[in-house]
């Protein structure tokens, strides 16, 4: 009797099979809700509104000027990203529920992080494109591989650094206005080396001659290992 | 009825005491070093040629550059203490060198924006050094707002250590990044740089020693006092129960 209950218990999933899972749960909550997509669309749409009256640009000034809109617009959606998620997961305990799941706490940040990352590459594909009709910028096939290789180098620094925070955040009061205030400080290397290299990549066709493409990988591997490390201490109960 | 509380509050009291007294000492040995350091920047260390006497808040100012990133250092040793033993101490010990270090950087920040103005003709200029003294300020502000915002106190330990030890990583990374960044752009301002005499040496060894010390009392005393607070809170919990 024993056995054959030892036999058909359930293995508890490993790692990756633990990700896998965190990170559908968000996708399909956002499948069927489709609150955090329809938050960043409408506020991508609203930006873009903004700088088109605050900075009037157009031909080669706007060519200059909209790798900076561009990653100021992913930076301040990726905070509504991050809050929206961990709202959503402090509404009906949804906390509660990942931490009893038998899965390692790794695959909470993991997932969490996958999550993010998935929300930030539907901003860019939706913005991009966008800022480049609305500023009348034309871009070439492989300016677009390079930049597409950018924004994804990009977004996974940003998406390690934000799970991590919106994590620290989400026992705050107010945790929503403070996780933009300690999330900026951190991501500016992420900024400027992502800048840098879309600028070049418009201006030059190419990614430059700095050390950008590196920093932005050592960026993500540092805080990807940080996260990895540090994210079990933040989710004890 | 009320005896056993009389007597923790005695005790709690004289340990109190005990502290002051301790630091009496230390406060002296502060005082002489901080007397001796200005003498020496004001009247011992001879008058730069270029800038002047402008030159002079240097030997203030690189202690408190100093001191600050050594502030944070400690911050982010402690931070890996705590979560690896989970002892409050470490946690007290890890807030009181933040909040010092934000004391100090801001100070650097303000001094340096004065010489800035004298020798460079600006206050301001997005340099690596400064603009990474400035995300210091940033982070560190919010390491210690952080924790005000959090009522639980063993998740607010936790949040802040993670924090503390996050922040910290990201100071060379954002050194390099802007220095990069600078480096690829024309240079408008640079330092000029000033041949330093044996007194100037000197005097900013005094400065850096004095400073050094002056931080580890500061240190010394914001988690005295954090402790204590802690054991007041104690106490009005008790009392409330009674």
């Amino acid at each position: 009797m024993t056995a054959t209950r030892a036999a058909t218990k359930p293995r508890a999933p490993g790692l990756l099979r633990g990700s896998w899972l965190v990170l559908r749960k968000d996708l399909v909550y956002e499948l069927e809700n489709r609150e955090t997509l329809a938050v960043l669309v409408v506020f991508s749409l609203a930006v873009a509104f903004v700088f088109a009256f605050a900075f009037d640009l157009s031909g080669a000034e706007a060519r200059r000027f909209l790798p900076g809109l561009l990653w100021m617009t992913f930076l301040f959606a990726s905070v509504l990203g991050f809050s929206k998620g961990a709202a959503l997961e402090r509404r009906g305990a949804g906390y509660l529920g990942l931490l009893l799941a038998p899965i390692p706490k790794e695959a909470i940040f993991l997932g969490k992080a996958g999550s993010a990352f998935a929300f930030l590459v539907f901003t860019q594909l939706f913005v991009t494109p966008l800022f480049l009709v609305f500023f009348g910028v034309k871009v070439g096939s492989g300016e677009f591989g390079l930049l597409a290789l950018i924004f994804l180098l990009g977004s996974v620094g940003l998406a390690a650094v934000g799970t991590l925070l919106a994590q620290i955040c989400q026992v705050a009061r107010s945790g929503d206005v403070l996780l933009s205030l300690g999330y900026f400080p951190l991501v500016v290397p992420v900024l400027i080396a992502a800048t840098q290299l879309s600028s070049a990549v418009l201006t030059t066709q190419s990614l430059g001659e700095g050390p950008w493409l590196q920093l932005l990988l050592a960026f993500d591997l540092i805080y990807s290992t940080a996260g990895w490390l540090l994210f079990r201490y933040l989710v004890e109960e | 009825m009320s005896t056993p509380k009389a007597i923790s509050t005695a005790r709690a009291e004289e340990r109190t005491q005990r502290t002051r007294s301790s630091g009496a000492w230390a406060i002296a040995l502060v005082a002489l070093l901080v007397v001796t350091s200005l003498y020496m920047i004001f009247l011992y260390a001879p008058r730069e040629r270029v800038m002047g006497d402008v030159q002079r808040v240097f030997y203030i100012h690189l202690p408190l550059a100093w001191n600050g990133l050594l502030a944070f250092a400690v911050t982010f040793v402690l931070s890996i203490l705590y979560l690896k033993t989970r002892r409050a101490g470490f946690d007290r010990w890890a807030a009181a060198s933040a909040e010092v270090g934000l004391l100090f950087t801001t100070l650097m920040l303000l001094t340096g924006s004065l010489w800035a103005r004298a020798a460079w003709g600006t206050y301001w200029t997005w340099e690596p050094r400064l603009t990474t003294a400035f995300l210091l300020w940033l982070m560190y502000a919010f390491y210690l707002l952080l924790r005000r915002y959090i009522e639980n106190k063993d998740k607010m330990r936790l949040m802040a250590a993670v924090y503390g030890i996050v922040a910290f990583i990201n100071v060379p990374i954002v050194f390099m990044s802007i220095r990069w960044w600078r480096t690829l752009h024309p240079v408008v301002l640079k330092s000029s740089g000033f041949q330093m005499e044996p007194e100037m040496v000197q005097t900013l060894l005094v400065a850096l020693v004095s400073f050094t010390v002056f931080y580890g009392l500061l240190l010394w005393e914001r988690a005295r006092l954090a402790q204590v607070e802690e054991r007041v809170e104690r106490l009005r919990e008790r009392i409330r129960e009674v």
